[in-house]
């Protein structure tokens, strides 16, 4: 179980001497990912996804709060040996497949090397019997005519495979996977989904994935949080949040995704006012463009309201109980309502 | 076992066997290597003894003809060939060694390391080189070829940690870094294992400026009379040739012979250096950043 408790993570950006700035890539989020269970987080490009990836990964230090995993804090994890054995707990899928993997090692000595990094004491020929069997799970077969190619001489869902493949070498109980189809054709991307979803029955894997693509989302999650400008701004099970969105921008969000079999037009107005990830001011970050904002939403920072469940950064929940209606819809978007 | 040896013949297929280049430059190489290990043999004279007329132009006698001293120059080239040779190669690879080390380390590491190394760097560039080696050679007592090579060594390695620094510094900026980050490897293994196969071209082309550096830089000592002073080699050959005005007489064969051996030499580096470039980019899709 991963639970994300007031995270934050500040960057610091160059300035002047004694004038600090910060950018707020990830403010204030707090989930629970259950043991074997998906969570999806989607979000619009910047908003910290992949911040919040990496510092699930350790690849960065928290600013604020706490990440406990299986209990135990991930800050505690602090000598080399303890990180070691965190890198043997969690691992990630990375967006590009052609970056991520190193151009000059062969297929064989990238996962070799991912296993015996892990688990000393095995003979050349049992990692090698490995490697064959982790590229027979990601489904590149036969194995051995992968296994002396270099990255350059795949395609892209290939290569998203080895790098799945790589990822399990280490044998992880987490998977992090940061838009793993983003890169990819769409059919071919079905394909590494469909790969992830069945590893993740086969294996038991707790995952964190990311997209900005809401029906990947609904395919491979259970649960979703919905990012906005560092916030974590709706988070709950997946049926719940798309089948009844509570904040604003969870139904911009929604509103905004074109179905295929409609070829109405999406008529949504939302002023594209960008949220400034350096302001020190106390606001709601999607108050710039919500229908629905009030005053209080430019001068007060929302906290996160439970209802049912649930749980959702808004000023228009204060107050609500279980019974709850949507009080926003898509309509508000809308040019003449606005 | 076996399969080793198997493996390791694949390699050498792969790589050198059918690479035009490679085969080149490392017969190159080999030639002037079993020049120099059978020195003694080839050589029909001793390189010192000053037994035969001065300035006698190329003879069936006398190959490359005698320099002003009556010493015979094709004798006195197979005897360089050790000197020129041990002293390009062992400093070459000690600069390398320096040169790699410091740039990988201040382009991974960044910050504070960086700094330092790069400011050190600064100061030591700011300095006139071969000034320095003279003050260095100075201090040492009495110029043989191991202080040779470490006078060498110790100051041509800054260009090369620039420029494989910034390399570095671009590559860490790579995913794969990260993914191996991810996985657990190390620093240094980060650095030798998954960056430094990547900068290639870089370091490469930098080795081979670095051993045809050192093979000239030992000539200019030499020139400037502070090289080993008993030692024969192409560099000291010509710093003489030149002292004794070879250029006014005409003897051309006193010069040609060593400035073209160090050419070729300097040739074969580059050659293996440009095969290794090949492989580099047979792994890539046959594509070179540089």
């Amino acid at each position: 179980m991963i639970e994300f408790k007031h995270v934050k993570k500040f960057f610091q950006l160059p300035g002047k001497m004694f004038e600090k700035k910060y950018l707020k890539a990830v403010n204030d989020v707090s989930f629970v990912i259950e043991q074997g269970t998906t969570l999806a987080v989607v979000g619009e490009s910047g908003c910290g996804k992949t911040t919040l990836a990496k510092l699930l990964m350790g690849l960065y230090d928290l600013t604020e709060g706490e990440v406990l995993i299986d209990g135990a804090n991930l800050s505690s994890y602090k000598t080399v040996q303890d990180k070691k054995k965190l890198r043997s707990k969690i691992q990630m899928i990375f967006q590009d497949p052609f970056g991520s993997l190193n151009p000059a090692h062969t297929i064989k000595s990238m996962i070799g090397r991912s296993i015996t990094l892990h688990k000393s004491g095995l003979s050349p020929s049992q990692v090698t019997e490995k490697v064959i069997e982790l590229l027979e799970l990601v489904g590149l077969t036969p194995a051995k005519d992968f296994m002396e190619k270099h990255p350059s001489q795949l395609s892209g869902g290939q290569r998203q495979r080895i790098v799945i493949a790589r990822a399990l070498a280490v044998d992880p109980s987490i998977i992090v996977a940061d838009e793993p189809t983003s890169m990819l054709d769409v059919s071919i991307g079905i394909d590494i989904m469909n790969l992830l979803l069945e590893l993740k029955e086969k294996k038991g894997l707790t995952m964190l994935y990311i997209t900005h693509n809401l029906a990947s989302a609904r395919y491979m999650a259970d649960h979703i949080a919905v990012m906005y400008a560092g916030n974590c701004v709706e988070y709950g099970t997946i049926d719940d949040i798309i089948g009844e969105p509570y904040h604003p921008y969870t139904v911009l969000l929604l509103g905004s995704t074109p179905e295929p079999f409609r070829k109405e037009r999406v008529d949504i107005y939302a002023p594209e006012e960008l949220p400034d990830l350096t302001s020190t001011k106390e606001c709601c970050m999607f108050a710039g463009r919500c229908p629905r904002a009030m005053e209080k939403c430019m001068n007060q920072q929302p906290d996160n309201i439970h209802i049912a469940g649930r749980q959702v950064k808004c000023f228009l929940y204060e107050g609500a109980d279980k019974e709850v209606k949507s009080l926003c819809n898509i309509s508000m978007y809308r040019r003449e309502n606005i | 076992m076996k399969k080793r040896n198997s493996e390791a013949y694949a390699m050498i297929q792969k790589y050198i066997l059918r690479n035009t280049k490679a085969k080149i430059g490392i017969g190159i190489l080999l030639f002037f290597t079993l020049v120099a290990v059978f020195a003694p043999l080839i050589a029909p004279y001793e390189p010192n003894s000053i037994e035969f007329i001065p300035w006698e132009p190329p003879s069936a006698k006398h190959l490359l003809g005698v320099n002003s001293y009556g010493q015979d120059i094709f004798s006195q080239t197979i005897y360089g060939t050790r000197i020129t040779m041990t002293v390009g190669i062992l400093a070459g690879l000690l600069t390398s060694l320096v040169g790699i080390f410091v740039g990988l380390l201040a382009g991974y590491k960044g910050g504070i390391v960086s700094e330092i190394l790069m400011r050190f760097v600064d100061v030591l560039l700011v300095i006139p080189t071969l000034a320095l080696m003279i003050v260095i050679a100075s201090l040492l007592d009495g110029m043989s070829v191991w202080n040779t090579v470490v006078v060498i060594g110790a100051l041509s390695w800054l260009f090369m940690a620039r420029s494989i620094r910034s390399q570095t510094l671009s590559e860490s900026k790579r995913d794969y870094v990260d993914a191996a980050k991810a996985l657990g490897m190390g620093d240094f293994e980060i650095m030798i294992r998954e960056i430094l196969p990547n900068i290639l071209p870089v370091v490469t082309a930098n080795m081979v400026m670095v051993i045809t550096t050192s093979m000239l830089t030992e000539a200019s000592l030499s020139f400037l009379g502070i090289g080993a002073p008993d030692a024969i080699s192409w560099g000291r050959m010509l710093s003489v040739a030149f002292d004794n005005a070879a250029m006014i007489y005409n003897a051309w064969w006193w010069m040609i012979p060593p400035g073209l051996c160090i050419g070729t030499l300097g040739y074969s580096f580059m050659l293996i250096g440009n095969s290794f470039l090949d492989i580099y980019a047979g792994d890539r899709g046959g594509s070179v950043k540089l």
